[in-house]
């Protein structure tokens, strides 16, 4: 029973708490809304060393059967111990740990990021494939606005750029404020149906 | 007491909050709303069916956000999808991989993989490698579930939560390993790179309605009449705004900064 009610009880009293506390402005209140958002990031550090042990299991099952790849797991275990103890042992500030860090997870992060670039041009090609009448005016209206924001649009014509920005601001704002809208009634629904207890998927999946 | 400029904010949540509760009061006296079949919905039966023939697994993915701030809502949604995919799975022998980038959506995930392993009558499938922690970093953990995708030879890859920047890179990866994919997110900067890369794509509120779908809950199916009624509001409230500014009056942008 307690692991199923307490959870719910604390969801509720928590989810009112929070409500109450961007509505209404009572010094006691607010301040045990703020303590109790001071806990999250308390509560989302557990949360990591659950994960990092879920980590070391199955990387370590890779390693012991030989699995495929098993030592790209090898080298996860060798980095993840090397930035544990540089870490604690000499702080976060230490010029081998800023070097782990910033010369290669960053490096490795940007690399990752410049290739969407690519993988932007191959799904484009796919999606502005005229194959009917919605992809068409996909296709059209694509073109337009990658003509307006290049300077060779203006060459074709100077109402290209104004063309462009016409169509960013109207149908495509009117369709993702419809998106917004529609998500934020969505979002709220949800919440609503977690505070009160309703919703309860993360409690073991659906009942 | 209440906080200045609050006034509308409070009221709306009130009307929001009355028409949800209306809504399921009124499905669970039996009286369920007709949800227009989703195509992305009745593929997912489809997509495992079709990994199960194959003998390859399924992957899902929820994304990067976490269950306390970013996407919080829509992560609670997708551990519903999670919870039908993996009972599905164990149903039919289909192996499942699930990848999490926060440690708190994989405790959850952890719980809801398990529970839905003891429900389809296989408990003896769920293994701590079911569910796997990748990384809080999002382009760490797309590059993991890349690694995954092509090392484990996946058929089908579902993602639905909260993404970013790292959507159009799995997403393009995985279509060509050879996967039929199913995404879905409340993210309107990432809706665009799922509609080009992927099968079958739940569009914003949908990601919701189709959780009610899959649970066919009564207090998950009532809340979706609420929605329908939230949205009439907002449409009115926007009509009369646009009629009002464009005669020059400010009433309705006063209304709602009350």
């Amino acid at each position: 029973m307690l692991k199923r009610t307490l959870p719910l009880a604390i969801t509720f009293i928590v989810g009112i708490l929070m409500v109450l506390d961007y509505f209404v402005k009572i010094p006691s209140l607010n301040t045990s809304a703020a303590s109790i958002r001071g806990w999250m990031p308390l509560v989302t550090s557990f949360a990591v060393i659950t994960g990092t042990l879920n980590l070391v299991a199955v990387h370590s099952d890779r390693i012991r059967h030989r699995r495929p790849g098993w030592y790209n797991s090898a080298a996860l275990f060798l980095f993840l111990a090397v930035t544990v103890i540089i870490g604690l042992s000499k702080g976060t500030t230490a010029p081998l740990y800023r070097f782990l860090y910033d010369k290669i997870l960053i490096p490795c992060g940007s690399t990752m990021a410049g290739m969407t670039a690519f993988f932007i041009a191959s799904a484009s090609y796919r999606a502005f494939r005229a194959t009917n009448a919605d992809s068409t005016l996909l296709l059209i209206s694509a073109a337009l606005v990658m003509l307006g924001r290049v300077p060779i649009g203006e060459f074709v014509s100077n109402e290209m750029p104004s063309v462009a920005q016409w169509i960013m601001d109207v149908p495509n704002m009117a369709g993702q404020r419809v998106f917004l809208v529609c998500s934020g009634i969505g979002f709220m629904s949800q919440c609503l149906r977690i505070i009160v207890g309703l919703n309860r998927a993360h409690l073991s999946g659906n009942e | 007491m209440l906080a200045s400029g609050m006034l509308f904010t409070l009221v709306t949540l009130v009307i929001v909050c009355t028409a949800i509760l209306l809504g399921i009061n009124e499905a669970r006296k039996g009286k369920q709303p007709q949800i227009r079949p989703l195509a992305a919905l009745q593929a997912i039966d489809e997509a495992i069916g079709r990994a199960t023939e194959m003998g390859r697994p399924v992957h899902f993915s929820a994304g990067v956000g976490n269950l306390t701030v970013r996407g919080a809502p829509v992560m609670m949604a997708s551990l519903s999808f999670l919870s039908y995919i993996a009972e599905k799975s164990a149903r039919m022998d289909c192996s499942l991989i699930v990848t999490v980038a926060q440690g708190d959506v994989y405790a959850a995930s952890d719980e809801v993989v398990r529970g839905a392993f003891l429900r389809a009558g296989k408990p003896e499938l769920y293994q701590p490698g079911v569910v796997r922690y990748l990384s809080a970093d999002q382009y760490v953990y797309a590059g993991g579930i890349v690694g995954i995708i092509n090392r484990e030879n996946v058929a089908v890859n579902i993602m639905i939560g909260h993404y970013a920047n790292e959507a159009l890179f799995i997403a393009e990866e995985a279509h060509h390993a050879g996967c039929m994919q199913i995404a879905g997110t409340t993210n309107e900067y990432q809706i665009p790179f799922f509609v080009a890369a992927c099968d079958y794509v739940l569009l914003g509120e949908e990601v919701f309605a189709a959780g009610a779908q899959l649970s066919q809950e009564p207090s998950e199916l009532g809340a979706i009449t609420g929605q329908d009624f939230v949205k009439l509001f907002a449409l009115i409230l926007v009509l009369l705004g646009s009629i009002s500014a464009t005669f020059g009056s400010s009433f309705i942008s006063r209304l709602i900064n009350r």
